[in-house]
């Protein structure tokens, strides 16, 4: 699972950087808000980042606001990182968009726990997700008959779109999953005996 | 307004926290153990968002945890643990449980309703995703596919079904799928069947119309 860091404090950078990757986590790292909201934006990006608050440029509150305004960033699980220990800020961060907040200096296990329950929300959501689009490819995959379709009373032929008459059988083979085994019914098998005779 | 789940065994602690939910709007649910909590989260449609007491008797907020997440995947409850254990190893324990927050008595009540408010961000797009995975299942349940390899009669056209029926392949394809026909006769039919037919059925007309155009031509 792939984690997105964004700390401008080179030490805490590489002692978080230096955990993640011990827990078995990739890490991305930046030391630029800027940067790193730019990389949340594209489209391979990690679906959880940690964020310092205190970044020049810009900052992790602003980045959360920045996230959250898309649609379809909302899913990303951020988890804001601070010396801001009041209660007043634990609120204005997770106003911004933040999912959770954990003050410095931290324990590392509570991180890794605080991680953990990010990833469990990130997976579940990514299942659904996965499961959306297997659905919506195989119901774009199926092949449906459907509409009103002009058909020859005597021969049975069909009209297809570019107004052609077709033989029923190959526009409902083009059109469905179905095959045909060519036959002759009773009442036809009967007509045709008496006509030679 | 959204349905909250308390559970916590001390009525004042319980109280103060009914009455602030309310306050902001909320529809609460209060149990006064683990046991009732339990019985309420696996009922039919569950709050999406649930604040625990850690220390209760019979079943404690942490025991209550592992039981939620060990429940169908569906079951995607939001729970805040709320106790006065602060050690990091106690946030550990409890998150590793299955909470996912954690706030620690005496707490701030703007604090609690930010992290609510987290929650319930998080909670509705998983119902969202959930709700768009059950409605791409329920329509891919209702198309109803043509397939299989069906008898046709070469000359009527005609398909025998499961009952060993020969029908009219209009109602058979009709039964199985989504389209519909209309009836009409194709260019070659009108010249081979309907054509000589209306000439039977009005010969002088058509000889009048023939004569007609010959005499224009004449004319010209």
């Amino acid at each position: 699972m792939r984690i997105l860091i964004a700390e401008d404090d080179l030490v805490s950078r590489r002692v978080l950087e230096c955990s993640l990757v011990k827990w078995g986590y990739d890490v991305l790292a930046f030391s630029d808000g800027v940067e790193a909201c730019q990389a949340l934006q594209r489209e391979e990006a990690p679906k959880l980042a940690i964020l310092d608050w205190m970044m020049p440029k810009m900052d992790g509150v602003q980045i959360c606001r920045e996230l959250r305004q898309d649609p379809h960033l909302q899913s990303i699980y951020i988890i804001l990182l601070t010396a801001k220990g009041r209660s007043e800020d634990v609120v204005a961060g997770l106003q911004a968009g933040a999912d959770d907040y954990i003050t410095k200096p931290f324990c590392p296990e509570e991180l890794r726990a605080r991680v953990q329950v990010g990833l469990r929300i990130v997976e579940l959501q990514g299942k659904l997700c996965g499961r959306a689009k297997e659905l919506e490819a195989t119901l774009s995959r199926l092949k449906q008959l459907q509409g009103l379709l002009p058909i020859c009373s005597y021969c049975k032929k069909v009209r297809d779109d570019q107004n052609y008459w077709q033989q029923i059988e190959s526009y409902i083979i083009e059109h469905s999953e179905a095959q045909f085994s060519r036959s002759i019914c009773p009442a036809c098998l009967e007509k045709l005996e008496s006509n030679k005779q | 307004m959204v349905r909250v789940l308390i559970a916590e065994d001390d009525p004042v602690s319980r109280h103060i926290l009914d009455a602030t939910l309310r306050k902001w709007g909320h529809q609460v649910v209060v149990c006064a153990d683990g046991v009732e909590a339990w019985q309420v989260l696996r009922g039919e449609n569950p709050p999406p968002l649930v604040l625990l007491d850690w220390m209760m008797p019979g079943m404690d907020g942490v025991q209550l945890c592992g039981k939620v997440r060990q429940a169908p995947p569906a079951h995607s409850a939001y729970i805040i643990l709320l106790t006065a254990k602060e050690r990091s190893q106690d946030i550990v324990a409890g998150l590793q449980a299955g909470a996912d927050d954690y706030l620690t008595k005496p707490f701030d009540l703007e604090e609690l309703r930010a992290r609510m408010q987290a929650g319930l961000r998080i909670s509705e797009l998983q119902d969202s995703l959930a709700e768009r995975v059950r409605e791409l299942e329920d329509a891919l349940s209702r198309v109803r596919i043509l397939q299989g390899l069906l008898p046709i009669c070469s000359y009527c056209k005609k398909i025998r079904d499961d009952s060993n029926y020969w029908q009219q392949i209009e109602n058979y394809v009709t039964a199985h799928s989504g389209a519909q026909f209309s009836h009409s006769v194709c260019p070659q039919c009108y010249e081979e069947i309907v054509k000589p037919q209306l000439e039977e059925l009005y010969p002088t007309e058509r000889k009048t119309r023939k004569d007609t155009r010959q005499e224009n031509e004449d004319a010209r």
